[in-house]
């Protein structure tokens, strides 16, 4: 029998049984647009123009995703199994019943984690030649 | 008003990602544009939004293709033999389409010639000189001369020679001679033609001057990389062809190869060096001196003329020159000359067409069989289509991954087709031309229009019979579809199955028997009666013009020659003749013969050869009545000839009686003494036989071209040794070629063996795809109908009576298959019995022999679905329900 689990548009997808147990340094390092969703979905679960949102502000207005780019990041990371969508809502209060909510899976979190440290050692490495100003 | 644009802008990404995500991007767009701050934020976000969709959609699109292209395949591995066995069926149909037309592409409707405006280019025809059906009529230099002065302005006209002869060329540097092929033509033809010169000038054009009899040549550009690599030296250098020395002057631009479909020129010169190069074919003539110059004589026609008319100036152009030509029983036709001549054009143009029909039908059993396993596989498919649309694929998903399916296999199938037509292709040109090395004279490229239409026609047979079945049954309601499992979903799929193996069957039929037929009659040309006794004969093409012996000691050479090659070891005998068994000997006419009375303008021609004592029996013609020619009939003798019984029926009623008549060209003085059964040219065993007449070589001083030489061993095996009988006693004297008789048959067959090869294959094919398709509805139906023969058998039934049902199921459908192709083969073998040889197309062995090889395929297909059937254990058969 075929199996028909690649293809995302059958349904809601769970992740893959078998990337649940992927390398999360396999995925580094991430794309700017992805690290930054990734980052959104980090305390909370966010429906995607809140991740819109929550990335303009945190960066202050630099990176301005537009909907359809939004949207192919999040059917890949789904598809990677890195953030899942929710069936419950987690804010009764500002729910919209209308919006999929997304929430960052365990292998989801370890990718973030990860690229978040090989920033953070490339920054080490920065301020250790003297290219940055050490921490005081 | 701005959510609408939006939402229509959502078209351009594929159905399946707008089904999913759609809503979501409105939602967000619209979220945005509320919050966004005055008209300039809001123009901002337009762009955003659209210049984001241009980038994401076809993304979007192109990851989807690879998906289901990476899904296709995967499906197509997991049924490897059903992918494999369409795969090569559709290859093989394609590609033998594709070979098929496109040789008759290459020879029949080939590329004009490369030259401007090819269509302005006619060849004159019509008139008694014509030689049967072929391209252009045979033309005297005055004739010529009298068209090129009636020709109005802007009307050009080009005479040359009607043969490309063979001739041996040598360089100031070179010892040894290399033959070329030479076309003789007037100064005019490279400028009517419109064809420049890549290297120097072409022929000088100077009327009657002194110019015009320069020994000057122009090189092709294929000879002159062949023999001189291309070198920018070559202009002005010295060329002996046939012992004339000549200067060259030019080459031809690369593309142009002559004006000859199959023989590629490789030396140009003008018409006027005819004595040089001492071409003398292809000709008729009537009372003309063939040692003095052809082109102002009269009475030898040897000249094919080839105008350039704009079209306007047609019907003015032929009434000029027909007036030009009064008088002389000459009627002017234009023939159109834009694709140039070929005698390969008119000889393959029928078998080529229908071969290309047979290769259609061969094309349509694979599409009815690749059908077939569709179907077979759409009914088992449904269950997993049903699945995959429980989990949410919508229907115009899975008819795209259908389709995408078919494609694939499609495609696979074209590159099999490439393969298979690239091969065949130049087989096919190969074996037509009968090319054994070296390349061929022309090749055949293959077609991409053929490729494309008949990978089109495969497609939609597996666009109808693969997704359409599957495509329906998505319809169906998935719960049952799924609780129905493989077995109950088989309604009309069973029935088209067996209407399309009917079909095959019936094609099938066509096939085989014209296979059959094809190979019968080859098989009747080889073994005809040639009226010569063609096994341990030799025939040498020699040239005694070229020994550089003066004509009158010419006689003398021929007596050593033929004494050194009479005593070879392994030789019995040999013989002179002016035309040889390889080839055909000129048809002369104007005849006239005692107490004959010609009918008004009924031609009286003759095939004329002149030979050697011992002509006869060297090459195994048997003498009928009175005597054959001897040593003792001499110039000074009375004049006496031998002909064969269709001259002697046809002039003298009953052929005995032609024994003591006379006949002549001006006055009746050749006695007839003998009447020899009638033999075929080797080059076309096909045609009847033509009225033949054999004179002593010693009462007509002609040059004789054929040494033929009878042996008591192996002929192969004496070729090395005659070769050097003659060497020693006329060193000068070239030999052109060497070729035992049986060789000769073999290569004048070429066409027939195409024909042969081809339909042998189609007929294969055809017969294995039949055997195939039915194999595989029997399979099917037999595994449907297990719980059935469960029941039977319990209920009494043995085993042989279920396998018998099995087989007489298979034979049924066969049957059904021969009634329907009946008619068809009678209509099909009407249509091409000129093609066969001395058979009806209508031939009984034939078809009953077609018929039972047809039966045979049903049942040993049969059996193999028969005996499962008898292995059904009732048991478990039953409990399967």
């Amino acid at each position: 029998m075929v199996r028909y689990s690649d293809s995302c548009y059958s349904g809601r997808v769970p992740p893959r049984a078998d990337r649940s147990s992927a390398d999360p340094e396999s995925f580094l390092p991430l794309h700017r647009d992805t690290f930054h969703i990734l980052v959104s979905l980090a305390d909370r679960d966010r429906h995607g123009y809140a991740v819109l949102q929550d990335v303009l502000e945190r960066t202050e207005g630099a990176l301005r995703l537009s909907p359809s780019s939004l949207y192919a990041s999040i059917r890949r990371l789904l598809e990677q199994g890195l953030i899942e969508e929710l069936d419950e809502r987690p804010d009764p209060e500002h729910d919209d019943e209308r919006r999929r909510y997304y929430r960052l899976t365990r292998l989801g979190r370890a990718v973030a984690t990860a690229e978040a440290r090989r920033l953070e050692r490339l920054l080490a490495d920065a301020r250790a030649t003297g290219l940055l100003a050490r921490r005081g | 008003m701005g959510i609408r644009a939006f939402r229509a802008l959502l078209a351009l990404y594929p159905a399946a990602f707008r089904d999913e995500y759609g809503r979501e991007l409105a939602l967000v767009f619209v979220d945005r544009y509320r919050d966004a701050a005055g008209p300039w934020d809001r123009a901002r976000l337009w762009l955003e939004a659209v210049s984001g969709i241009l980038v994401e959609a076809p993304q979007e699109h192109a990851r989807m293709l690879v998906q289901d292209l990476r899904y296709a395949w995967r499906v197509l591995r997991q049924h490897r033999l059903v992918t494999a066995t369409i795969v090569v069926t559709l290859g093989l149909g394609i590609g033998a389409n594709t070979a098929v037309f496109s040789l008759l592409n290459a020879v029949v409707l080939r590329a004009p010639l490369p030259v401007p405006e090819s269509d302005e280019l006619y060849t004159v025809n019509g008139g008694r000189h014509v030689a049967s059906g072929s391209e252009g009529a045979r033309l005297s230099g005055p004739m010529f001369e009298a068209l090129r002065q009636a020709a109005p302005a802007r009307v050009g006209v080009v005479a040359m020679s009607r043969a490309v002869a063979r001739v041996y060329t040598r360089t100031d540097e070179e010892r040894e001679t290399t033959p070329a092929s030479l076309h003789l033509v007037s100064p005019s033809f490279f400028r009517v033609l419109g064809v420049s010169p890549a290297l120097g000038r072409t022929l000088p054009e100077d009327e009657g001057g002194a110019a015009a009899y320069e020994p000057v040549a122009v090189l092709s550009h294929a000879y002159w990389q062949r023999r001189f690599g291309g070198s920018p030296g070559v202009v002005g250098r010295r060329l002996s062809i046939n012992g004339t020395a000549f200067t060259i002057v030019g080459v031809g631009p690369r593309d142009f190869l002559g004006v000859w479909l199959e023989t590629p020129v490789d030396l140009w010169v003008p018409l006027t060096l005819q004595p040089a190069v001492k071409y003398s074919q292809s000709f008729t003539a009537d009372g003309a001196d063939f040692r003095r110059p052809w082109l102002p004589q009269a009475q030898i026609w040897w000249l094919h003329v080839v105008v350039r008319v704009p079209h306007e100036q047609v019907a003015a152009a032929t009434t000029a020159f027909a007036a030009s030509l009064a008088g002389s029983d000459f009627r002017v036709v234009l023939a159109p000359f834009a694709r140039g001549f070929s005698q390969f054009r008119r000889a393959f143009f029928a078998p080529l067409l229908a071969l290309v029909v047979m290769a259609a039908l061969v094309l349509l059993v694979a599409c009815a069989n690749v059908a077939n396993v569709l179907l077979a596989r759409a009914v088992s498919r449904r269950r997993e289509l049903a699945l995959r649309m429980a989990i949410g694929a919508g229907r115009g998903r899975l008819l795209h991954q259908l389709l995408t399916e078919s494609a694939l296999l499609v495609g696979m199938a074209g590159v099999a087709a490439v393969l298979v037509a690239g091969w065949a292709g130049d087989l096919l040109v190969r074996v037509a031309t009968a090319t054994t090395e070296g390349p061929p004279p022309f090749d055949a490229p293959i077609d991409l229009r053929v490729l494309a239409f008949a990978a089109g026609v495969a497609f939609v047979s597996v666009l109808v019979f693969g997704v359409w079945p599957a495509w329906r049954a998505t319809r169906v309601d998935v719960a049952s579809s799924l609780q129905a499992g493989a077995r109950g979903a088989i309604g009309g799929g069973a029935r088209s199955a067996r209407v399309l193996v009917v079909l095959q069957v019936a094609l099938s039929l066509v096939l085989v028997s014209g296979t059959l037929l094809f190979v019968r009659s080859f098989q009747k040309l080889q073994d005809v009666d040639l009226g010569v006794e063609r096994e341990r004969l030799l025939s040498v093409g020699v040239d005694p013009r070229l020994s550089g012996t003066p004509p009158q000691d010419l006689p003398e050479m021929y007596r050593r020659v033929l004494d050194a090659v009479a005593g070879v070891p392994g030789v019995d005998s040999a013989s002179l003749a002016m035309c040889g068994l390889q080839g055909r000997c000129a048809v002369e006419d104007g005849f006239r013969i005692e107490g004959y009375e010609p009918r008004t303008k009924e031609p009286v021609a003759f095939s004329v050869n002149a030979v050697t004592p011992g002509y006869f029996s060297t090459v195994g013609m048997r003498l009928v009545a009175g005597r054959a020619l001897t040593e003792w009939d001499l110039a000074q003798t009375t004049k006496v000839a031998v002909v064969n019984q269709t001259l002697a029926a046809t002039y003298f009623g009953d052929w005995r009686g032609a024994i003591g008549r006379r006949f002549g060209l001006a006055t009746p003085d050749i006695e007839i003494v003998g009447i020899v059964e009638d033999a075929r040219g080797l080059g076309n065993v096909k045609a009847a036989p033509l009225p033949s007449v054999f004179v002593p070589l010693s009462q007509r001083p002609v040059i004789p071209r054929a040494l033929e030489v009878r042996t008591s061993v192996d002929p192969a095996a004496t070729v090395a040794s005659v070769r050097r009988a003659v060497g020693a006693v006329a060193p000068g004297l070239p030999i052109e070629s060497v070729e035992t008789v049986e060789a000769r048959i073999r290569r004048g067959l070429g066409q027939e063996r195409l024909v042969v090869l081809l339909t042998s294959g189609f007929g294969a094919l055809a017969l294995g795809l039949a055997g195939f398709g039915l194999f595989g509805v029997l399979s099917y139906a037999v595994a449907r109908r297990t719980p059935e023969f469960g029941l039977r058998m319990a209920l009494g039934a043995s085993r042989s009576q279920v396998l018998r049902s099995v087989v007489r199921e298979a034979l049924g459908l066969v049957a059904g298959g021969v009634l329907v192709g009946l008619p068809c083969v009678l209509v099909a073998g009407t249509a091409v019995s000129a093609l066969f040889f001395g058979m009806s197309p209508h031939d009984g062995g034939s078809l009953v022999v077609a018929v039972f090889v047809l039966l045979g395929v049903g049942a040993a297909c049969g059996v193999v679905p028969a005996l499962r059937a008898a292995r059904v254990d009732p048991m478990v058969a039953l409990r399967q329900d």
